[in-house]
């Protein structure tokens, strides 16, 4: 994180006596508050499908930030400059992101490094990368990947009970003590058995190997399309629930602060992932490379079953719908938002091919959002009226 | 709604206005043929301008010469947000209104005339429209302040992107110019009054004739509200400036007065990057980066100071800032400098 004061635009002393004289009545804190009261949809959902321990994740996560925050108010002078809202939505951005394998100690702490980091950065503004964001890859980094998660499914939340409704075989009782004996499958992520697959499709695209690889992952290995849309797989607490995620998106977009530019990056990323990469398919010789044209490898009749298990199983709506909602995050000028959510979106589909044990769109984001004035300098916003 | 706009076309009832004798004048002169005329009898009837923001008719025909002009544009919309002017100028005489439009299409030999209205004021400007129909177009908008900022109305009518529609050869005439016009020239009579539009919280709008170089006060009076300690804000809250009502005199560019409780002063605080002034700016400026490289002289912000030239003051940017920030302030600053500074250099030339 980097705090440059003359790239920040700050607040100049002296009240303001010339027009207009009416203002808006949404200051910054109301802005917070309504992410914060949209971030609660998808937490919920997360809570709905991996039970107590998430509740108890996300609880600590924001109780220790919120505390964190009241001591440095209290004993710091800088900390009374700290606003609460956002050191809130901060907290709730990174349990939002946490895995939920996140032991729940580690989410106290996390939380109380956002108020921390916060309190080093400065107020709304003088951060050039949102602080939830940065702690939350951190914790990812430290819990590690999400390959075999476990989901809690209670018997009477929406996705109903798994182990006695799935037909498929793949799912497996958990070894972990914490959970044995309850109402409690394992699965793979989806976005990593995708990301394997394709990388041995690749190879050979033709060959009967690859059939057998594809027919294996799409048939048995990948949670079903409805159960992938209800969230019924391993991830992130706020990402899972795609249905909350669009919730939360018109509610934001509604309230005219999710930026229409936003859905670009959906967009984007769709077609610099899933179009645009073929290019790779045949330019490139290395095998990763090459599996970055998914979509080419694929007969028709899955290349709809891969888009939506990238769309679901991602963290790309919630990066679309949250992060970009969030101030700061992109470029002022339309066509450098432009640049940078093409940016965005082929990064985002390059950390996703990688498998890393990170959210791949939010770690693109995160990456680009320092650039973001830097964007607006090249790409200047020019007026239309002539001189 | 947290974000976006909000300032559609005002939607209040409009009052019944009372009629009003304007003072005669002693030596009226002829109908004016040409343009060097029409200035000297706009000069006569003491008819200035009528908006802050809105050329005047004398200054235009002054600049123009002997310039071709392509297209007259009537504007029956108001620049100011709560404004209704276009109605009330309806309401009060059409036959005037046509008068002087008949006058300025005559005299400037246009191609074209239009005359822009909002759609929500169709019922008090159906009179109106009907005799106006077979000299110009008709164009009814759905405006959204400041659509009717002469600039903005210009790009939408005959897609300019000047800031002033004269250097491209397009004449700007508001409603009240019309309607003063043709009365002085039906009934010979100097522009000793003008319509203001009143505003009060819990009171509804009232319209009445103020007379020019009257206290502002006496026009509360007339309206009869007793303006006591409030705030009173003239031509709109938006734009407009703060004023004393028991020294300040009524002018013939006051369209509106607000009374308000004066608010509690917020804080400004560092900008949040939200976008919502760069969103809402109807000349595509970056107010933002303009606060920056004005107010905290921060060169990383690559602002480019000309760009200020084009800010048209509509206050949008102030008026969504989250953060509270003075932005149309600075921007009115930083076209200060920037003007100064082309005159500087202008002379420096000339030397």
């Amino acid at each position: 994180m980097t705090t440059s004061d003359a790239a920040v635009v700050v607040a100049s002393p002296g009240a303001r006596h010339r027009a207009p004289f009416l203002l808006w009545p949404v200051a910054r804190r109301e802005f917070y508050q309504a992410i914060m009261i949209a971030l609660i949809l998808p937490l919920a959902w997360g809570v709905s499908i991996f039970g107590v321990h998430a509740l108890l994740i996300i609880v600590m996560a924001v109780a220790a930030a919120a505390a964190a925050q009241g001591a440095l108010r209290r004993f710091t002078s800088r900390g009374k400059l700290m606003t609460f809202n956002h050191t809130i939505t901060s907290a709730m951005l990174l349990s939002a992101l946490a895995p939920e394998t996140c032991p729940i100690w580690l989410a106290g702490i996390a939380g109380i490094a956002v108020a921390l980091l916060i309190w080093l950065a400065g107020l709304p503004g003088r951060q050039r990368v949102h602080v939830g964001l940065l702690v939350a890859i951190f914790l990812s980094l430290a819990v590690g990947r999400i390959s075999q998660g476990p989901i809690l499914v209670q018997d009477a939340l929406v996705v109903g009970n798994l182990r006695l409704t799935t037909p498929l075989q793949h799912y497996r009782w958990p070894r972990r003590a914490a959970v044995r004996g309850r109402d409690a499958v394992t699965v793979p992520a989806p976005d990593h058995v995708l990301a394997k697959t394709l990388r041995i499709v690749s190879d050979r695209p033709q060959g009967t190997k690859a059939r057998s690889m594809l027919d294996i992952a799409f048939g048995t290995l990948l949670p079903p399309p409805a159960e992938l849309f209800l969230g019924a797989m391993p991830g992130r607490i706020g990402v899972v629930g795609v249905l909350g995620i669009i919730l939360a998106g018109l509610i934001l977009a509604y309230r005219n602060i999710l930026n229409p530019a936003a859905w670009g990056m959906f967009i984007l990323f769709v077609l610099v992932g899933l179009i645009f990469a073929p290019l790779s398919a045949h330019s490139m010789h290395h095998q990763f490379w090459q599996s970055l044209g998914g979509i080419w490898y694929l007969p028709p009749e899955r290349a709809i079953d891969l888009l939506f298990v990238e769309i679901c199983s991602g963290d790309f709506l919630f990066a679309s719908v949250f992060l970009l909602a969030l101030p700061g995050t992109l470029p002022l000028s339309p066509r450098s938002r432009w640049v940078f959510l093409l940016a965005a979106g082929f990064l985002a589909a390059l950390f996703s091919r990688i498998a890393l044990p990170l959210p791949p769109a939010s770690t693109a984001i995160l990456m680009l959002q320092p650039l973001a004035p830097w964007f607006d300098s090249i790409l200047p916003r020019r007026s239309w009226i002539k001189f | 709604m947290i974000g976006g706009i909000y300032f559609g076309p005002p939607g209040w009832h409009l009052p019944d206005i009372p009629p009003v004798t304007m003072d005669p004048r002693r030596d009226p002169p002829p109908h004016p043929a040409d343009r060097t005329q029409l200035c000297d009898y706009l000069a006569a009837a003491d008819l200035g301008q009528t908006h802050p923001q809105f050329p005047s008719l004398a200054n235009q025909t002054a600049s123009v010469s002997g310039r071709k002009i392509k297209k007259i544009m009537i504007s029956a919309l108001s620049i100011i947000p709560e404004s209704r002017i276009g109605a009330i100028c309806a309401k009060i005489n059409p036959a005037e209104i046509l008068a002087g439009m008949d006058l300025i299409t005559g005299i400037f030999s246009s191609p074209t005339t239009v005359l822009a209205y909002e759609r929500i004021d169709q019922r008090e400007l159906r009179p109106l429209l009907k005799l106006a129909r077979s000299r110009c177009r008709l164009l009814p908008l759905v405006s959204r302040y400041p659509a009717a900022h002469p600039a903005i109305l210009a790009r939408i009518v005959a897609g300019c992107r000047s800031a002033d529609p004269l250097e491209e050869g397009i004449l700007t005439v508001d409603l009240l110019t019309c309607l003063l016009l043709g009365r002085s020239l039906l009934h010979g009579t100097l522009c000793s009054h003008r319509p203001v539009q009143i505003f009060m919280a819990g009171v509804s709008p009232r319209v009445v004739w103020a007379k020019i170089g009257s206290s502002v006060r006496d026009v509360f009076l007339q309206a009869g509200i007793d303006p006591g300690a409030m705030q009173c804000i003239a031509n709109g809250l938006l734009t407009g400036r703060e004023i004393d009502p028991a020294t300040a005199k009524v002018d013939s560019a006051l369209e509106t007065l607000a009374l308000h409780l004066r608010p509690e002063p917020e804080t400004p605080v560092d900008c949040i990057r939200c976008g919502w002034c760069v969103q809402t700016c109807p000349v595509a400026i970056n107010p933002a980066a303009l606060y920056a490289a004005q107010c905290l002289h921060d060169g990383v912000a690559q602002a480019n100071p000309r760009d200020a030239m084009a800010c048209i003051d509509c206050g949008l940017c102030t008026y969504i800032c989250p953060s509270r920030l003075p932005l149309a302030a600075c921007i009115e600053d930083m076209r200060n400098r920037v003007e100064f500074n082309l005159v500087s250099v202008a002379g420096d030339s000339s030397v």
